[in-house]
């Protein structure tokens, strides 16, 4: 427990520009350090193509200009993600480059960079330089990839797969098969979905002067991370010689994350001009470069008894990867999502088997839920397939399989220990708020109007607290998730914390202002939560995986505890009495009887210490258990049979978030979730040309959802407080997106039931649907 | 963007942001959006899509809503323009609006939040005590990554009631469309500086030109400012014709009197296109002369035989659509006057929009004389608008059991197959707008 000041305090005397990214007062975009060099990138305008020649521009008409020749010595960025094949040999492991040298293997892939005095001139200067390309032959989807002849990205990784893994026994798996009384199949598709935050990707590196270190003010989820990847391990920096500020960001949802070529190249930039280098993707380059998610094909067979019981869920998935590994590529499809195939229900085994695939496509990586979605996707939609086979109603069947609350704990069949849930009453509760038993006169309005309206429901369990990640992570933080906070009197009854989470756009800060204001008897109004920057903090985990909440809140209380108890030896020094006697109770001290409020106590014992305040500390905290949110959602549509449009006319959700801390934050990460869930499901569609280029490349073709996609929500809490933190709170933030594509497609399925063959994959576009209305013999 | 826009000789003049004088430099070609940062710093006007789609560089220039992405800067000598920033300052009688846009939660990260805002101040302006239904039309098409849009509309709802009950809501006063003082005044001048600027292109709302130049990779294409032409923003009905000048916004059809009294699924054709912003600055001379493949104008304009007048010559609409289909890529010779259409007609217009505030996938117009007479255009089920040969046959086999494959043989086009929609799709959807058209068959 230390309260060392922060390392580099001066940062902003240093840089003045820094200031308002420093106090995180505006985006990183808005950050214009005086005299900045900005870079632009040649790209590849071909999937997959070898370089025969660039040409550089001139001198005269650039600061610097840099092929992957041309860059200092430097590691490809990791992938930190190991995994072992069913051989028992690890993956493929082909370097993520920051530059293509020789080939490049996916449209908008790096070629060149070149710098000038303005972001136009840098443009222009890109724009100008000639490359000679041998364009190859290109695939883009996952299944293709794998057939023989297709074309192969890398030699490491022959028939393009990069890994081929698996959970569970599959003898155990053959044998339950074998023995059950139905078997059904079905091949489900999980689209590729572009996560689009509205803010693009940007990075400013500048020299800090006088030393040999600098500063890189980027997008992150979170800092030290990033910093930490790109100092360390890319470019073999002590690293301690860059700090990384992440100030406002305008949306993530996962993929801002990962570190990409250009925050290291803007690095490099920055060190051979000595100066500040600044980029701002374009939205075309988001399209082609930001990670992209989801993007499966699965095979996927549940197993049921005469009774209806599930037995057995067994997945055979194809995971696209893109074109190289990124951080954390193969984690979503594997480690991340396939323990939760079970969900909620009481299923007696799974067996899931992913392979992992190379395509001339952007780098894949975690998306909002992180494989969980795709798992939800899969178990959700089959429990609907299996209830129309076996001609059981699908409410009855989820409820027949589902975890009774008098289960638990319970340990799943992937070994998930589950501490608390609301399985069935959930599903009651959803059944009761979504109106199922008006169902009937609803439809019945609906086809009085030439319109089709279905019904269809999905449940959700989250694992959250980042223990999958941080098992993978061993080498960079030990087993057990780590967090860390810091508080500070910094004198005028003010507070600042310090936190290592990082919000990107969810207002994490206000809460933990309100957490920590209520463990130390304050007002939240005195309190400045700090996050994202590498320089205040020497341990941050950052954002990801729903944990925010239970990681900062673990770390904040054992932070507040650790002053409440410098404080108490201290007064109990000033006042000459046994510590036993100053009893801290209900948010103040209490010396004889007499309150004395903590912050009286600040005052008191101000100007004590040269440096900071006596009572500073900093905790960096192990989050020992994850949180398991759960809940059930009800989605209705309504079908358009002339037109194939789907409109979302109803949503219901019901959530077990245990304690809530701020109604409204959870509410908006519900909503969110949901809606993009909905986009996934109905709007969200990346199409490749033949040669291998997007051709959904810009807002205009490539759909995200409107306000008129999105109902207005009933959103319903049921909590039963998470047994294993002290606030008794569980993850919140990916949930929506868990739900509600199953619960769409569900509904969707249910309006067609008869009317369509076979199933309809997501996303379910007016044209998708009507194609599938009148495929040649119906209609 | 890569063009110029000419001012006079010396300074490029003032532009008032929020209540402060900023020079502009001469021959500035940058977008307002681009210029905004670097003249004045960071402000709330933010750059996401990079194709007027999602509104989240709005600002209000001379009182009407903007995308600053769609506005050359070198054309606001004199214009007074506030980003969100001023409101958060002083809201006046929008407080109420920007204490609900304010509450938890109801952005997250708050990029998007001047789409929003802006969208909806500007209809609070038209429509003081809007349903939720208005509010979800005026925010069709804007884009918003975190949050679920609803709370949003329900913020903006409860402001509208709050602000109804105040004496001072702020709609009234239209705004009055200032124009850079170089700019001509006159067609004759206008025709005059291009004869002089050969290759420049006519400058009206921008919301294609703009960030169509600013992606292209032509080089300094320089831009005639055109708005300050009074007679292009002229609407009258003259005998059984209606004339709508080439300045015409969208907005003002769908609000005209005339408009809609003479033709009323113009007025609502005129409503639906692009979103609120696109509506409030977006010309019809605009819309004709990117002439998109299936855009809102050309079937109505083709079925209800209009003419299409251009300083010095007069076209038919179908001759008009047939020669820009051609030189899309060009600015037209000549500078786009207006439309004259034939009153005379019962018209109506049908459209399949799948994304709203977007371009209709097909959209179809039938146009019948009191002598019966029938006329049908069709955009976006080919690659060009068309007129329907035999309107009256066609109809009656759309009406009827005739199969596909024969329904399509009957048209001379052939349907687009392309990632967005298929050929037999597009089919479909003309089948159900010909079945939608209110006359009955020969
Ligand atoms: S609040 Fe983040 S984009 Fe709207």
């Amino acid at each position: 427990m230390s309260a060392a000041a922060p390392r580099s305090a001066a940062l902003p005397d240093a840089l003045p520009w820094l200031a308002d990214a420093y106090e995180g007062r505006c985006f990183t975009a808005d950050v214009n350090p005086p005299g900045a060099v900005h870079v632009a990138f040649v790209r590849s305008p071909y999937a997959h193509a070898e370089i025969v020649a660039i040409e550089a521009p001139a001198p005269a008409d650039v600061l610097g200009f840099w092929t992957a020749r041309d860059l200092p010595s430097h590691a490809p960025i990791p992938c930190i993600v190991p995994i072992v094949n069913r051989d028992g040999t690890d993956r493929a492991d082909p370097p993520h480059v920051l530059m293509a040298a020789s080939r490049c293997r996916h449209e908008g892939e790096i070629v060149a960079m070149v710098a000038a005095r303005t972001q136009r001139a840098a443009n222009r200067a890109a724009a100008a330089v000639r490359v000679t390309y041998r364009v190859l032959p290109a695939v883009t989807d996952g299944a293709a990839a794998v057939e023989a002849g297709a074309p192969e990205l890398w030699d490491e990784a022959p028939g393009n797969v990069c890994f081929d893994w698996e959970l569970g026994d599959a003898a155990a798996r053959d044998a339950v098969l074998r023995g059950a009384a139905h078997v059904v199949r079905r091949r489900l598709r999980n689209n590729r979905l572009v996560i689009a935050p509205l803010e693009t990707r940007s990075a400013i590196a500048a020299p800090v002067d006088g030393t040999d270190g600098f500063v890189l003010v980027t997008a992150t989820q979170g800092a030290n991370w990033s910093r930490d990847i790109i100092a360390r391990d890319v470019l073999g920096w002590d690293p301690g010689r860059l700090e990384v500020v992440t100030p406002l960001v305008g949306g993530s949802f996962g993929c801002k994350i990962f570190v990409y070529p250009e925050q290291v190249l803007v690095l490099m930039a920055s060190a051979a001009l000595n100066a500040a280098v600044k980029w701002v993707s374009t939205r075309k380059e988001a399209f082609l470069t930001d990670v992209q998610g989801r993007d499966n094909h699965t095979d996927a067979t549940l197993a049921l008894d005469a009774d209806g019981r599930i037995l057995a869920i067994t997945t055979d998935t194809i995971a696209n990867l893109g074109a190289h590994l990124s951080n954390y590529g193969p984690f979503s499809s594997t480690n991340c999502g396939t323990p939760l195939l079970c969900g909620i229900y009481d299923v007696g085994l799974v067996h899931a088997r992913v392979r992992g695939v190379f395509t001339n496509t952007t780098p894949m990586d975690s998306y909002r839920g992180a494989g969980r979605p795709e798992a939800h996707y899969v178990l959700e939609r089959m429990i609907d397939e299996a209830a129309h086979e076996l001609g059981l109603d699908p409410l009855a069947l989820r409820l027949r399989n589902a975890l009774d609350e008098t289960q638990l704990p319970a340990v799943t069949a992937t070994g998930i220990r589950l501490d608390s849930g609301m399985f069935r009453a959930n599903i009651r509760r959803a059944q009761e708020e979504a109106d199922y038993a008006g169902f009937a006169h609803r439809r019945a309005a609906s086809a009085a109007k030439g319109l089709m309206r279905g019904i269809g429901m999905a449940n959700f369990l989250e694992t959250n607290g980042g223990f999958a990640l941080a098992k993978i992570m061993e080498r960079h933080n030990g087993s057990l998730p780590l967090e860390t906070a810091r508080i500070a009197f910094t004198g005028q009854g003010r507070v600042h914390l310090d936190i290592g989470t990082q919000g990107s756009g969810q207002d994490h800060r206000g809460a933990y202002a309100d957490m920590l204001a209520a463990r130390l008897g304050m007002s939240p109004e005195a309190i400045e939560v700090f996050q994202g920057r590498s320089d205040r903090l020497r341990q941050g985990t950052g954002t990801g995986g729903s944990k925010s909440m239970l990681s900062g809140s673990t770390a904040i209380i054992e932070t507040a505890e650790a002053v409440i108890a410098r404080a108490r030896a201290w007064l109990a020094s000033r006042t000459q009495r046994p510590e036993a006697e100053v009893v801290w109770e209900d948010g103040a001290f209490r010396l004889d009887g007499t309150p004395v409020p903590l912050m009286e106590a600040v005052r008191m014992a101000e100007f004590e210490a040269a440096d900071g305040h006596p009572f500073d500390a900093q905790v960096t905290s192990t989050i020992r258990s994850g949180t398991f949110g759960n809940g059930c959602h009800v989605c209705e549509v309504e079908v358009d049979p002339a037109t194939g449009m789907v409109r979302v006319d109803r949503y219901t959700a019901v959530s077990d978030f245990g304690t809530i801390i701020r109604m409204a934050d959870v509410v908006s990460q519900q909503e969110g979730g949901i809606t993009q869930g909905i986009g996934q499901a109905l709007t969200e569609y990346c199409r490749y040309n033949a040669d291998g280029t997007l051709a959904t490349g810009d807002l205009a073709a490539y759909h995200l959802p409107q306000v008129s996609d999105i109902p207005q929500m009933k959103l319903v809490f049921q909590g039963t407080p998470c047994r294993t933190n002290t606030l008794g709170l569980k993850g919140c933030g990916e949930a929506g997106i868990s739900a509600s594509p199953p619960a769409v497609m569900n509904a969707l399925h249910h309006a067609l039931r008869g009317e369509v063959d076979g199933m309809i994959q997501m996303p379910a576009t007016p044209q998708v649907v009507w194609a599938a209305l009148h495929a040649e013999g119906r209609r | 963007m890569q063009a110029t826009a000419t001012s006079p000789a010396g300074a490029g003049g003032t532009l008032r942001v929020n209540g402060r004088d900023v020079a502009l430099l001469p021959d500035d070609d940058r977008t307002l959006l681009e210029w905004l940062p670097e003249a004045v710093g960071p402000v709330s006007a933010r750059s996401a899509c990079d194709g007027a789609h999602c509104g989240s560089c709005a600002v209000v220039l001379d009182g009407t809503p903007v995308k600053s992405c769609t506005v050359p800067v070198a054309s606001l000598d004199g214009a007074e323009m506030r980003t969100l920033d001023a409101y958060q300052q002083e809201a006046g009688a929008l407080a109420p609006l920007m204490e609900a846009l304010a509450g938890p939660s109801v952005f997250q990260c708050g990029y998007c939040r001047s789409a929003f805002f802006f969208a909806a101040k500007a209809l609070l302006e038209e429509t003081p005590e809007p349903g939720r239904d208005d509010i979800q039309a005026a925010f069709a098409g804007l884009l918003c990554r975190c949050t679920g849009y609803q709370a949003i509309v329900s913020a903006v709802e409860g402001a509208a009631r709050a602000m109804a009950q105040a004496a001072h809501a702020p709609h009234g006063a239209k705004p009055v469309p200032r124009v850079s003082a170089h700019a001509p005044r006159t067609v004759a001048a206008a025709c005059a500086a291009a004869q002089a600027r050969p290759g420049a292109y006519w400058l009206a709302g921008g919301q294609h030109l703009v960030p169509l130049l600013q992606h292209s990779a032509q080089a300094e294409p320089s831009l005639l400012e055109i708005a300050g032409i009074a007679e292009l923003g002229r609407i009258e009905v003259v005998g059984d014709r209606l004339f709508v000048g080439a300045g015409c916004t969208h907005g003002q059809i769908a609000a005209s009197e005339p408009v809609r009294s003479a033709l009323p699924d113009l007025a609502g054709l005129a409503g639906k296109v692009g979103d609120i912003y696109v509506r409030a600055r977006g010309t019809l001379g605009g819309a004709m002369v990117s002439a998109w493949r299936n855009g809102s104008y050309p079937s109505f304009l083709m079925a209800t035989d209009a003419d299409v007048l251009a300083a010095g010559r007069r076209t038919f609409a179908l001759d008009w659509f047939a020669e820009r289909a051609e030189n899309r890529d060009r600015p037209p010779a000549e500078l786009i006057l207006g439309v004259e259409i034939p009153t005379h007609w019962q018209v109506s217009h049908q459209a399949f929009r799948p994304r709203p505030a977007r371009p209709a996938l097909v959209s179809v117009t039938g146009a019948r004389d009191v002598a019966g007479d029938l006329r049908i255009a069709v955009a976006g089920y080919g690659a060009r608008p068309f007129l329907v040969r035999d309107a009256d046959t066609l109809l009656a086999a759309a009406r009827g059991s005739l199969p596909d494959v024969e329904l399509a043989a009957m048209l001379d086009v052939l349907p687009l197959d392309d990632g967005e929609a298929s050929g037999a799709y597009r089919l479909a959807i003309l089948r159900q707008l010909l079945q939608r058209l209110p006359f009955h068959g020969a």
